[in-house]
């Protein structure tokens, strides 16, 4: 019978979700647990599984869609027991089975196309049964077992899910990654020396902490740092202040750190990049997206401000005053955490200097921003007092050489030092 | 008898086909290695009372009923005349020649044969008798159990007659008895009184189950079974053997339907062929800590090892099934793992076949299996009706099948029943084994005009198109 499998309640104030990979198709059998989609939300990346086994008659959505809790994901043929076996055979056939099992034999057209097309999803073949046998040859099982990991574990990319020699491989190199961070030292029992309070780790903990430890084990990190004089344009900032705030726009440093970071950009296509190792090439992107990184109750999360170099200073503002609330409150779409292309990271506010962001993978830059100080500085014979932003740039030096990083930072400290001639007096 | 202390030593009791695979490779991989049996040579049940023996007969069966159906084909023999003591001077030239040089192979690899029986005294010695034989002892660093299996006597069975035969006596041929019983219609009972009738006997085969080779699908037995009803004189199912007692000349017989009525028949001979027991008495296993189940099977792991870390156990007497083939395929493992080798048995198919006329083969999961244990499949079959090759030979009393993942498409089992089926069986292991989907025998060109065809033509029906055949709706 035809039923539908509908996106379970994702609970916690999460109330919709972004289709990322549909891993079933019409035709495929599935097996109650099996997974049907991955999601994600703005907390984490969730899979979907089926609350039931059967035959797929239908999938409704596809990567990309916005999924709510109670939306029909895809609708199946439920099998019972009775229907577990389709016999075929050539004498016994009946005309319900007949009925069950479309089998046209095209009248002008030959080949494989009579049978619907199988899945052949990297992920989809992951036995959750032992009763029939793994999907692999005798010699690959024994590669398996020569590695130490469990075949059954291994998805395989091949023609119908077939485990290759190169999946079991892929999975053991994976399995030895996952096991470093795991195989870290266990830690002493604390409470021997005093009281201690357990926290367990909510989802975004772990996003967090997963995404810095690949950023972290990935990327070649160098950090520069520049203090910029930006006398003038806080001087301007001041006066223009008021206007925008008479139009409901609040123009912090940020805002205008975002404009004079997308400008320079513009000049330097190779940190607005990501690096693909895998496949030998750099990626250039001909958007810039800045993303902010914000503190929230729950932890860090990052808001993109898209196609910043073509935005106003003023929309800029706008833009930022709404995802930071939104952020803040939890509100925020997942649409407008995606797509970065280069991140700041203001510590400003707490009084920090320069310090050594981490880049967010697989961008290749974090532009850090301190506390903006007074220091005494000669100009020409006298000193006076100027007011410097504490800038440190950290970017993946497997993209970008040391002297292109140098330059870019130095473009942008100069771009930020004379913003006060581009704001709108 | 000690062994030196550099080099490890092995002793393996059992010789048959997981015993001496496993004594010719330990010794290749440079093992001190000490082969027991009780035979005179390496060879087994399989070699001197099982596989080879019936094969020969099987063959004597084959050649009289091509004669027999030559008339159809313009050909027309007298009635055969058999002279029984050159078929068995035939069936024992093979096992000698197949025995002795198993034999010889033993010697050039440096194994030593030794004749008797054996038991363990304690878990690193071994005692060989042999009558007439001072005893000898034997410590080892490794041993292998592969003492296989005998054939199971019927329960309730109390009187002793050298008329009510095991398939190891009647195997030797004696007589052929105007008359004769089988009891048991699994594949021994089935293929002995194959042999048995067409050497002449008058052939009825008594079964409790409600069809015969009851493991086998339905579909690949109807052939065979069609077949032994023209040939034997009467098949029982849903019967068992009540009583058997010695009436004269001959035996009676007291049987019971499922519906309880009782009939007496009298028979010249009976033929006992209820199944096999593992051979794991009397070993002395009660002085190591090797684990025996219920049913008298050794409990090994994927390693073959038993509960002892030194001591494995192959063949029959580890676990059905209990075929040549997966002993042969267990003793690789024993060895590899004694090696230290990350070894594990995982067939993904065993195959079996039944060497009757039609033969019936499959491997991987059946249908039934399929249907018991809740597994989703599609099946296919390829009747070889439509086989040009079949009609060729006059055997079109034949069905290809596979069974199919739907998921995937790969062929989780094949069954065959036909002429032959047993040399096409090969193929659907590799399939299975290879993870092979249904287009890849469809896509792979099989030779014309033979009986392996009819696996890519069951292939190629099951994506809806086959020229030689149109499916029923």
């Amino acid at each position: 019978m035809a039923t539908d499998i509908a996106m379970p309640s994702l609970g916690d104030g999460v109330s919709e979700a972004d289709v990322l990979h549909v891993l079933v198709e019409a035709g495929d059998d599935i097996a109650k647990g099996q997974t049907l989609i991955e999601v994600e939300t703005d907390k984490a990346t969730v899979e979907v599984p089926s609350d039931a086994s059967g035959n797929v008659l239908k999938v409704h959505v596809k990567p990309g869609d916005t999924i709510l809790g109670g939306n029909p994901i895809i609708t199946i043929n439920e099998s019972s027991s009775e229907e577990a076996i389709t016999s075929r055979s050539a004498q016994e056939i009946d005309n319900n089975a007949s009925e069950q099992v479309p089998i046209d034999i095209p009248n002008n057209q030959m080949g494989y196309s009579a049978k619907p097309p199988i899945n052949t999803h990297p992920h989809t073949t992951v036995s959750t049964q032992r009763e029939t046998p793994v999907f692999a040859s005798p010699s690959i099982r024994k590669l398996a077992r020569e590695f130490g990991i469990d075949i059954y574990q291994v998805p395989g990319t091949g023609p119908g899910g077939r485990i290759s020699e190169n999946d079991v491989k892929l999975f053991s190199r994976a399995k030895q990654q996952t096991g470093r961070l795991s195989g870290l030292p266990s830690l002493p029992d604390f409470s021997t020396w005093g009281e201690v309070e357990e926290q367990p780790l909510p989802r975004i903990r772990k996003t967090i902490a997963n995404n810095l430890s690949t950023s972290w084990s990935n990327i070649p990190h160098v950090t520069l740092n520049l203090d910029t004089d930006i006398t003038d344009l806080e001087k301007t900032r001041q006066e223009v202040k008021q206007k925008f705030q008479a139009k409901g726009a609040k123009l912090t440093i940020t805002p205008i750190l975002v404009k004079a970071l997308a400008d320079t950009l513009s000049s330097h296509p190779r940190l607005n990049s990501s690096i693909d190792i895998a496949n030998s090439r750099l990626i250039l992107k001909k958007y810039i997206n800045i993303g902010i990184a914000t503190d929230t109750e729950k932890g860090l999360i990052v808001p993109v401000v898209k196609s910043a170099a073509d935005k106003s200073l003023f929309d800029i503002c706008v833009e930022l005053s709404t995802l930071a609330a939104e952020a803040r409150t939890g509100s925020i779409g997942p649409e407008f955490l995606v797509a970065g292309t280069f991140t700041i990271s203001n510590l400003g506010g707490l009084g920090t200097t320069h310090f050594t962001p981490i880049v967010n993978f697989p961008e290749v830059g974090i532009l850090g921003v301190g506390r903006a100080m007074q220091k005494p500085e000669y100009i020409g014979e006298s000193l006076s007092p100027r007011l410097h932003l504490p800038l440190s740039l950290s970017f993946d030096h497997r993209a970008v050489d040391g002297a292109d990083g140098a330059k870019f930072l130095q473009d942008l400290g100069d771009t930020l030092a004379n913003m006060s001639l581009h704001l709108p007096k | 008898m000690t062994h030196t202390a550099t080099t490890p030593s092995l002793v393996i009791i059992g010789a048959g086909p997981g015993g001496y695979p496993a004594a010719y490779l330990a010794a290749d991989y440079g093992m001190e290695v000490t082969l027991i049996d009780k035979d005179p040579n390496p060879g087994g049940v399989c070699l001197y009372r099982g596989c080879i023996p019936s094969k020969a007969l099987l063959h004597v069966s084959n050649i009289l009923n091509d004669a027999n159906s030559a008339s159809e084909w313009g050909v027309q023999f007298d009635s055969p005349k058999i002279h029984l003591p050159s078929i068995r001077k035939q069936k024992d030239k093979i096992v000698s020649r197949l025995t002795n040089g198993l034999g010889a192979m033993a010697k050039q690899r440096n194994v030593t044969f030794m004749q008797g029986t054996a038991k363990f005294l304690d878990e690193s010695t071994v005692r060989v008798s042999k009558t007439g034989d001072e005893p000898v002892d034997f410590t080892f660093d490794y041993a292998i159990i592969s003492t296989g299996s005998h054939p199971s006597p019927l329960p309730g069975l109390d009187i002793t007659d050298p008329r009510i035969m095991d398939s190891t006596s009647a195997l030797e041929l004696d007589e052929i008895p105007q008359s004769l019983l089988v009891i048991g219609g699994g594949y021994i009972g089935l293929e002995l009184g194959s042999v048995y009738s067409a050497l002449g006997s008058d052939v009825t085969v008594v079964e409790m189950a409600n069809r015969l080779l009851p493991e086998v699908d339905p579909d690949l037995v109807k052939p065979l079974q069609s077949k032994l009803e023209t040939t034997f004189t009467s098949i029982l199912l849903e019967t068992s053997v009540e009583d058997v007692s010695n009436d004269g000349d001959r035996l009676s017989v007291v049987m019971r339907s499922i519906l309880g009525e009782t009939t007496t028949d009298s028979y010249d001979k009976i033929l006992v062929a209820v199944g096999r027991k593992p051979f794991s008495a009397d070993l002395g296993l009660e002085m190591t800590n090797v684990k025996i189940d219920q049913n008298g099977f050794i409990d090994t792991n994927a390693q073959c090892k038993t509960a002892h870390n030194n001591i494995y156990a192959i063949g029959d007497v580890a676990g059905n099934p209990m075929l040549a083939h997966k002993a042969t395929a267990e003793a690789r493992i024993a060895i590899e793992s004694i090696q230290g080798m990350t070894s594990s048995f995982d067939p993904a198919a065993i195959p079996a076949i039944v060497f009757t006329d039609p033969e019936i083969a499959w491997a991987g999961l059946t249908e039934s299996q399929a249907k018991a244990k809740g597994i989703s499949v599609e099946t296919i079959s390829f009747p070889w009706i439509a086989s040009g090759r079949a009609m060729t030979v006059g055997h079109t009393d034949g069905l290809t099948k596979l069974v199919v993942e739907p998921s995937t498409q790969r062929v989780l089992g094949v069954g065959v029943v036909g002429y032959g089926a047993g040399e096409l069986i090969g193929e659907g292991v590799l399939a299975i084994e290879m993870g092979s989907r249904v287009e890849d025998i469809a896509l792979s060109i099989h030779p014309h005009p033979t009986l392996s065809e009819t696996i890519s033509e069951a292939a190629h029906l099951f994506f809806g198109h086959n020229p030689h055949y149109i499916q029923r709706k």
